[in-house]
């Protein structure tokens, strides 16, 4: 269970353009309370970043995709993690679930705080949102 | 002297020859047997098997001279092989043909020669079986015909080997065959894959399209997208299915109970059984693997069966374990082991994609094990069966 903060925004990464907008339909229905912004490209979230604090981002959750054109998911890691220093922000990764298991281990090592495994039916898929993710901490 | 003719089918003959890869080939015991039984049967000093080819005549088995070859232009044997019948030539000094023949009037001296064609098949004679002396002689029609025996015992001989010889080129070739197959397999395999998993993407967001369009939507339109989600979903079970059967390849072995695999497999299934088990043992295994397969077991019980208990034994058969899944059914029906065939189902209700029991199998079979299908008295049971030691 990873907690974020209940005043940032989650910043969604991914190319689909339908993933996109399911998953932020998915996040709207699911117990977390923070609005969504959408980026198509691991390189349009990198501009969005570049040069400020991340402190000033008002980011509480990135979930990003892994296999994107121009730079992958697993590029967009270490950019963020050691070309930018952003150790604290939260990010995790979107798996298509049978893929899982190596997918999930590189991107730890890369610096994934997590990962979600995109689900077919929007009550599973806000499900597991729900049990991944929470604006508080469960006592 | 008057060289040997060329046969009509020279060509042919030549062709048969050079099949039978016998030129220029080592002495061999099975030739100097026969040539020195020849000998016990004709009391002359020299016997020869020759093959008549080019512009020689080469030997194979040479019983009383020290020679391996000689010209074709001199030779007895080039005659010879004009025809099917022994030629007999009782005084070389008497034959207008090979009076002057150099191994005649030579060193060699040769007065007396009876060859017996080898002869291949209709027309086609390679060489002779020959017996030669040094003095002039007559030999008995039972000689002759025992000569003729001994030239066709040395063609069987021939043709035996040559059969070999196709034999093992065609174990050859089907072992080449077998070798591309399986990397023609090992390519379809890696292509239903990467199919499987580029579908998953769209058919998931399908769904979830499906969903979000019945939260906003009413009447007639989500009667139609009602059905559309249910084919997504069916979809969604195929293509990682596919997927799933495309990649299993089995990792690392542990140590397990099989009591808890079933526990954690049940677990797993997402489905909540009234679950019986008996017996245990310890088996070394690929464990995501063995619940990969228990899970299908599980969730085909709960699809197909009519309730009550599922009961799982676990039995310990000195070099197997054997995990039989069982689950009560509507009515005995006949059952086989095509059941693990993929895209086999059962029932026609649209459940299932026809992959959950190849699935069983395939982990079986990566296990160097086997798996079983029976159904009697209402109950269906599908046995796993799993060797203790590792195959390798």
């Amino acid at each position: 269970m990873i907690v974020i903060p209940a005043d940032g925004q989650i910043a969604v990464v991914d190319d689909s353009k339908v993933e996109r907008m399911i998953l932020s339909r998915v996040l709207e229905m699911s117990n977390l309370v923070n609005p969504v912004i959408e980026f198509s490209s691991a390189v349009s979230f990198l501009n969005e970043i570049d040069g400020r604090e991340q402190s000033d981002l008002g980011l509480s959750l990135v979930l990003m995709d892994i296999n994107m054109p121009v730079m992958t998911g697993f590029e967009a890691l270490p950019q963020i993690r050691v070309e930018r220093q952003m150790e604290n922000l939260k990010i995790a990764i979107m798996v298509s679930s049978f893929e899982a298991r190596s997918d999930i281990s590189r991107a730890e090592e890369l610096g994934a705080d997590g990962y979600i495994a995109k689900q077919a039916g929007i009550d599973k898929f806000v499900a597991e949102i729900n049990a991944n993710f929470s604006n508080e901490p469960a006592y | 002297m008057m060289a040997p003719e060329l046969p009509d089918n020279e060509q042919e003959r030549m062709a048969a020859i050079l099949d039978l890869e016998i030129l220029d080939t080592e002495r061999e015991a099975v030739f100097d047997r026969i040539t020195r039984l020849a000998s016990h049967i004709i009391d002359t000093p020299v016997f020869l098997i020759t093959f008549v080819e080019g512009d020689r005549q080469w030997f194979k088995s040479v019983r009383g001279w020290d020679l391996t070859e000689g010209s074709r232009e001199n030779s007895f044997c080039g005659h010879a092989i004009h025809s099917d019948e022994v030629m007999v030539v009782p005084d070389t000094l008497d034959d207008p043909r090979f009076v002057d023949n150099p191994l005649v009037t030579g060193e060699l001296g040769m007065r007396f020669y009876a060859g017996a064609p080898l002869i291949l098949r209709d027309g086609i004679r390679l060489g002779t079986l020959c017996a030669i002396d040094t003095k002039p002689m007559e030999l008995e029609q039972d000689q002759l015909d025992a000569l003729s025996d001994l030239a066709a015992v040395v063609v069987d001989e021939l043709g035996l080997r040559k059969g070999l010889r196709v034999q093992a080129e065609i174990s050859i070739d089907l072992r080449e065959q077998a070798t591309e197959l399986q990397h023609a397999n090992q390519a379809l395999e890696q292509y239903v894959h990467m199919a499987s998993h580029d579908l998953r993407a769209p058919v998931q967001n399908l769904v979830n399209l499906a969903d979000l369009a019945m939260l906003d939507t009413e009447g007639e339109i989500r009667d139609l997208v009602e059905p559309m989600r249910h084919s997504a979903v069916e979809m969604e079970e195929l293509v990682l299915g596919y997927g799933r059967l495309a990649s299993l390849t089995r990792g690392r072995l542990e140590l397990r109970n099989i009591s808890e695999l079933i526990d954690q497999a049940h677990e797993a299934s997402g489905r909540v059984l009234d679950l019986q088990q008996t017996g245990d043992a310890a088996l070394l295994c690929d464990t995501v693997l063995v619940s990969q397969a228990l899970v299908n077991l599980f969730q085909n019980a709960e699809k197909y069966g009519v309730g009550g208990c599922v009961t799982v034994e676990t039995t310990d058969e000195d070099e197997f374990v054997g995990i039989a899944v069982s689950n009560p059914v509507k009515a005995t029906f006949a059952v086989d082991q095509s059941v693990f065939a993929p895209f086999k189902r059962l029932v026609t209700d649209g459940k299932g994609s026809g992959l959950g029991l190849s699935i069983v199998e395939r982990v079986a079979q990566l296990h160097g094990g086997s798996v079983s299908a029976y159904c009697a008295l209402n109950t269906f049971t599908v046995k796993l069966t799993l060797p203790k030691v590792d195959p390798g």
